[in-house]
């Protein structure tokens, strides 16, 4: 067809729509001739009028947004992502699916994390992400979940993790309350290892409930520095998305993120510290610091929680103290390390009456 | 570098891209994958009930975040959306292709277009790339109108945004775009009467 012929077939289309369908044949009739071809042409575009919302309304990009949202959902099971084979999907979030894995080296099982496949695949991304990666392997500590092994392995990024069998504290939350004995000593054994990793200079950035794993061994932290892992390229200070005003955020967890992550400014150990508050909170209360996802410093300050106390009366005033310092707004008003954080941990818990069941 | 990328360096990038500097394209992808992702994660988190809602809202955030809208140049704007819708259609139907041919899927997983006219839901990636192959030959015939599928449809822009971009009247871009669509459909399912 030639260019013409097609501006005479869309001029003929364009005019028979705007008549009613009726009288469109009559129409053809006339303004066609005897060109048979013609209106061929037009009836048969027409046809497709009805159609009028097709799936070309919904734009590509939610095509493949929906693709990327599907993407992985299971399809990994018995395959093998480097030297592990994966066995089922035990988990699938929005920054990745988790496998149970059999690591087919050592015949042990492990847990394995798939990153989002949108991440860049260069060498030298790849290395960075590796060389990341090496960093949060360094922490061995009995409160974090271990990371064994890193890899890249066809078009994914995985990291692979010790597998742990325990319930997540957002679970525990929503089927029990905590003794104050159970609850610190959570607590304890969070800040421990927070002042740890934070000791090798690494911050979590992602703390919350659900990233908590209850063992009968105690309290095991997941996904240590992965919203850094997530684009190795950024630094963790200025990690990721740009925001409107031009900044960037990490990937962290709304409603649990600090100001400064939310607005996308320098992150550090006080940027964990505020997210301990806001677990802490909800630890004892049963009840999120900050419910709704807040996405900005403004509906954070809008939805600024009370103390515990007022929550769950009679529980010590040092822990609304403590609690409270967390959550400040500005950095420089928080505990400024997570060791005089741990300390205070540590004095509450000694303090507590023996029972421990005070007004559970 | 991209350590420190910033919004400036991605209009740098749109930029360089239109003046056929390939390499920017791959710098480009992995930022618009970021923000698809981020779409990508609310699909998971909300499952689908309002999509449809936060459709336009989100394409405009994507861009609002992809481009250093001050320093553009007003003159410049429309350009760089367009620039922006061809950047997406590479990008995406890259990817549409990596996912539909990659060896984790078994092999070549062709959509045969005999399955295919279920025309309200049929979204898949393949017909992603129909579209692209269709609109490389309408191109050649009527680029006006091919470029209103462009803006629409891989670029995500509304009526009124491509009538602004390409310097239309809407109803001058609806009529385009029921055409295209129509052309489009008949390309990729055939005539329907045959």
């Amino acid at each position: 067809m030639s260019a013409e012929r097609l501006q005479q077939v869309q001029a003929l289309y364009n005019d028979a729509l705007a008549i009613e369908p009726k009288e469109r044949a009559a129409f053809l009739d006339s303004a066609c001739g005897g060109d048979s071809d013609l209106r061929r042409e037009v009836e048969s575009l027409l046809a497709y009028q009805d159609q009028a919302e097709t799936w070309l309304d919904k734009p590509a990009y939610q095509v493949a947004a929906q693709s990327l949202a599907d993407e992985g959902a299971g399809v990994l099971v018995d395959r093998m992502l480097g030297r592990y084979q994966l066995l089922s999907l035990v988990g699938r979030g929005g920054m990745g699916d988790v496998y149970c894995a059999v690591d087919s080296r050592l015949n042990r099982l492990v847990a394995v994390k798939t990153l989002p496949s949108y991440m860049a695949t260069d060498k030298q991304h790849v290395q960075r992400f590796e060389q990341e990666a090496r960093a949060i392997a360094v922490l061995n500590h009995p409160n974090i979940c271990i990371l064994h092994d890193a890899g890249y392995d066809d078009g994914l990024h995985y990291l692979v993790f010790e597998y742990l069998v325990g319930e997540p504290l957002s679970e525990r939350l929503f089927r029990e309350t905590q003794s104050l004995t159970r609850a610190m000593e959570y607590a304890t054994q969070i800040a421990d290892a927070l002042v740890y990793a934070h000791e090798f200079g690494i911050i979590h950035l992602d703390l919350k409930p659900s990233n908590i794993m209850l063992m009968r061994s105690g309290v095991k932290l997941l996904d240590f520095g992965v919203a850094e892992l997530r684009d190795p390229d950024t630094p963790a200070s200025n990690a990721l998305l740009e925001t409107k005003s031009g900044s960037r955020r990490t990937p962290g967890t709304p409603g649990y993120m600090a100001p400064e992550q939310l607005e996308g400014g320098p992150t550090d150990a006080r940027t964990d510290i505020f997210a301990f508050g806001a677990v802490l909170y909800e630890v004892f209360t049963q009840r999120r610091a900050f419910p709704h996802n807040p996405e900005t410093v403004s509906a954070l300050r809008a939805i600024y929680p009370g103390c515990i106390s007022d929550v769950r009366p009679g529980v010590p005033a040092s822990l609304d103290t403590l609690v409270a310092r967390c959550l400040a707004l500005q950095p420089s008003d928080r505990w400024q390390s997570m060791s005089e954080v741990l300390s205070q941990c540590a004095e509450i818990r000694a303090n507590l009456p023996a029972s421990g069941r005070v007004n559970a | 570098m991209l350590d420190q990328q910033s919004p400036h360096d991605i209009t740098d990038l749109l930029r360089l891209w239109s003046e056929g500097e390939p390499g920017a394209l791959d710098r480009l992808t992995p930022l618009v994958f970021r923000e698809l992702h981020r779409l990508a994660v609310r699909y998971v988190g909300r499952e689908r009930v309002d999509h449809t809602l936060q459709a336009t809202g989100l394409v405009n955030e994507a861009y609002i975040r992809l481009i250093d809208w001050p320093n553009v140049e007003w003159k410049n704007r429309e350009h760089f959306f367009a620039v922006s819708a061809q950047v997406m259609r590479h990008i995406l139907v890259d990817y549409a292709r990596s996912r539909l041919y990659s060896k984790r899927g078994g092999g070549v997983r062709c959509v045969s277009l005999d399955d295919a006219p279920n025309l309200s839901d049929n979204n898949s990636l393949a017909s992603l790339l129909d579209v692209d192959r269709a609109l490389g030959r309408l191109a050649a015939l009527d680029p006006r109108t091919a470029q209103v599928i462009e803006l629409r449809y891989f670029g995500g822009f509304t009526v009124e945004e491509t009538a602004r971009i390409m310097g239309l009247s809407p109803i001058t871009v609806i009529r385009s775009w029921n055409f295209a669509k129509a052309w489009l459909l008949r390309e990729l399912y055939g005539d329907m009467k045959s």
